[in-house]
């Protein structure tokens, strides 16, 4: 028996360990094009395509992140960007809970309808909706100002995110409605006062794919904005990378490392929220 | 009485000669036109363009000069980058505002024929000789079959084929003359190639836009005419494209790994390749970054069978858009950025103008910053000069030929091998073009 239980321990510390092996594999993998963006910003020109590729640079350099954050107005993008995703995703967040909360639990004879028909706006290829929307915009007088990269995340804040919420609704026993009813709470206020706080995890989820997408977004700004004052991030990286193409990677790899900060510190602050929230809707990949 | 009648008529004749003399005068010396009328144009006009870098700086400031000279129209300028701009033009010109004057290349084979004026009544009216005025090669496919010119040129850019001085005569190679030959080429890449692994020095980069010379080196080409029938399976097309598979094969150009382990500008100019086919919009770059590190030189591409030298132009310009609200000022943006001596004496700093005056008497006289290597060639270089070959709507089709060039140079397959998986595939792509027309 004993010996059944030490081949079956030894067995089990080996699947571990190959199982942590592969995964380190893999994270290394995904890990390595950052750490080479990391080591080039801090590259010398010279230095940037030695052979073999050196992650540790011989001479640091802190002036590609001077001189590529010179190149434009790369304060008055990032503002424009920070204005737009936190606008954005407060939008995204508010009215995706809002109308998950809806398809949630109130039932009527059109909703399975309604959400068949939410859920198929997933399916359109965007390119068909840019030219009607572009059209819109253009009659609302909105073209090169923000409010086409932030006002639309006030309705309904995307099928994708509004399904997530729905399905993390869904967890939570209607019980705590009715006692919440029963006490003299009205619709509005189960929302926000029981089940705002019980989503949490699924509501920073949701917050932090808004934040990545806004944050990082390029075609949106390149349809809409047309002015250097009102351009975002994405399309100063753009415009960077069309000056320069690949002869100053390491002045394009120091803002591009600029840009993508912010996004991964709030992804590291919220991770733990972020995993608990896509684990408990079920949406695993 | 007779006397005074006489000398009257002397008189008129002198005057009536001389203002026949001065009107051709103007046109001849300011085919910009821009003197009389700048005072008179006014209004609101939009320019709408893309592109990034020092050639960005030369259209603002081209703008500038237009602005001098039309002090009375407001313009109004929306410059983006190139990435993904065609999106942005179909849904600006569906809703109606994208702009006056619109930058585009000739390379999008028309595909926006029916948002942009045609052009001939204009040059016509104000008396253009377009051929006199057009550096040679500058022009070509701004004009559709049916005659209706889309656009006017303002700058374009050709290749050339620079070469390490040093490499060759390490290896004791003569450099490459203007009148070589594909197959001299591929014998001198081969012959100068040498070393192992990382020390390998390679005969010739794997530059991208050598996919777009395979199908011409011997005379081939990629489709027909109007394309509407792909000819990838021309015996010499295939041929070109199985020169640089050899090339790979031969180890005289990287293969895959290779091209990826750095830039090809940046192995060129740190000595790991003899030959790299030089485009003049990145010639100020190449020549920063090779420094001192060795002496070079640059020379036309090789000649097809035919004797014609195989080139590929990128060409840009600007067209009119059929809806602008303001057609005079429009034209007049667009004259003035394509024929104006001082727009294309600022344009000669980054591109090749389209003005010949500016070709000839500024662009020619420069040397590739920091070198003594003469721009003159890129100028021989343009007339003959195919323009790029997958741009705009034949874009999908050519992705199709992209995958056929990796097939034959990454994967190393034959080209007919290749071409056989992939002919039918580019014939429907080719198709598809002409139905959604």
């Amino acid at each position: 028996m004993e010996a059944y239980y030490k081949s079956k321990r030894t067995s089990d510390r080996i699947k571990t360990s190959l199982s942590y092996g592969v995964l380190t594999i893999i994270a290394v993998i995904f890990i390595f094009p950052f750490i080479w963006m990391l080591s080039t910003a801090f590259k010398i020109p010279s230095e940037a395509y030695t052979l073999p590729p050196k992650i540790i640079p011989n001479t640091f350099t802190w002036d590609n992140f001077v001189q590529g954050w010179q190149y434009a107005d790369f304060t008055r993008y990032t503002w424009n960007t920070l204005i737009v995703t936190v606008l954005a995703t407060l939008g995204t967040v508010l009215s995706a809970s809002f109308v998950a909360y809806g398809f949630a639990r109130f039932k009527s004879r059109y909703s399975g309808v309604l959400f068949t028909v939410v859920l198929a706006t997933m399916m359109l290829p965007s390119q068909v909706t840019l030219v009607p929307t572009y059209l819109l915009f253009t009659k609302l007088g909105w073209l090169d100002t923000l409010k086409p990269l932030i006002i639309p995340s006030f309705f309904g804040g995307g099928a994708f995110n509004i399904f997530l919420l729905r399905q993390f609704f869904k967890t939570i026993p209607k019980d705590l409605d009715e006692a919440a009813y029963i006490d003299g709470a009205n619709a509005f206020q189960i929302y926000y006062k029981i089940l705002m706080p019980a989503i949490k995890p699924a509501l920073i989820t949701v917050g932090l794919m808004s934040v990545t997408f806004h944050w990082n977004d390029y075609m949106s700004p390149l349809i809409y904005l047309n002015s250097d004052q009102n351009f975002t991030l994405a399309i100063g990286l753009q415009f960077f990378q069309n000056s320069f193409g690949s002869s100053q990677i390491q002045m394009l790899m120091a803002v591009s490392l600029i840009t993508v900060i912010p996004v991964l510190i709030l992804f590291f602050i919220g991770q733990k929220y972020f995993v608990q929230g896509i684990t408990m809707t079920g949406i695993k990949g | 009485m007779k006397r005074f009648l006489a000398i009257l008529l002397i008189g008129a004749l002198m005057t009536a000669l001389t203002a026949c003399g001065g009107g051709n005068q103007q046109a001849e010396e300011n085919p910009s036109g821009s003197s009389n009328q700048g005072k008179e144009i006014s209004g609101d006009l939009t320019v709408f363009g893309w592109g990034g870098g020092e050639e960005l700086q030369s259209r603002k400031e081209a703008t500038k000069i237009f602005k001098k000279l039309y002090p009375k129209v407001k313009v109004h300028e929306v410059w983006l980058p190139a990435d993904n701009i065609d999106v942005k033009l179909d849904a600006a010109l569906a809703a109606g505002n994208a702009g006056d004057v619109i930058m585009m290349s000739p390379d999008w084979k028309g595909l926006r024929s029916k948002w942009f004026e045609d052009l001939n009544p204009y040059i016509e009216r104000d008396q253009l000789d377009l051929e006199a005025l057009f550096t040679q090669g500058v022009d070509g496919g701004y004009v559709d079959p049916d005659g209706k010119r889309e656009g006017m040129p303002t700058t374009a850019s050709d290749f050339m084929i620079a070469y390490n001085k040093d490499i060759f005569d390490k290896a004791g190679i003569a450099y490459p003359t203007n009148d070589w030959t594909w197959d001299d080429f591929a014998a001198t890449a081969k012959q100068i190639s040498s070393g192992e692994g990382a020390n390998r020095v390679y005969g010739i980069v794997s530059h991208w836009i050598l996919q777009s010379f395979a199908p011409f080196i011997y005379g081939g080409k990629p489709y027909n005419e109007d394309w509407t029938k792909q000819t990838l399976d021309d015996p010499n097309t295939l041929k070109g494209y199985q020169l640089f598979g050899d090339l790979v094969k031969a180890k005289a150009m990287p293969d895959d790994a290779a091209a990826k382990s750095m830039p090809m500008d940046q192995m060129f100019a740190a000595g790991k390749a003899a030959m790299y086919p030089l485009g003049l919009f990145e010639a100020s770059t190449i020549a920063k970054n090779i420094g001192s590190n060795f002496k070079w030189g640059i020379v036309m591409p090789p000649k097809d069978p035919s004797g014609k030298t195989v080139n590929i132009k990128f060409q840009t310009g600007f067209a009119m858009n059929k809806d602008s609200k303001n057609k005079e000022a429009a034209w007049a943006y667009i004259k003035t950025v394509s024929l104006n001596k001082e727009v294309g004496d600022l344009y000669s700093k980054v591109n090749l103008p389209a003005a010949k005056e500016s070709a000839d008497g500024t662009f020619a006289n420069l040397k590739i910053e920091g070198t003594d290597i003469s721009m003159m060639d890129f100028i021989t270089g343009l007339q003959d000069a195919t323009t790029f070959p997958w741009g705009g709507s034949i874009a999908k089709a050519g992705d199709l030929y992209e995958q056929t060039w990796q097939q034959v140079t990454v994967q190393g397959k034959s080209a007919e091998e290749a071409a056989k998986a992939y002919t039918s595939q580019i014939q429907s792509a080719l198709d598809s073009i002409h139905q959604s027309k």
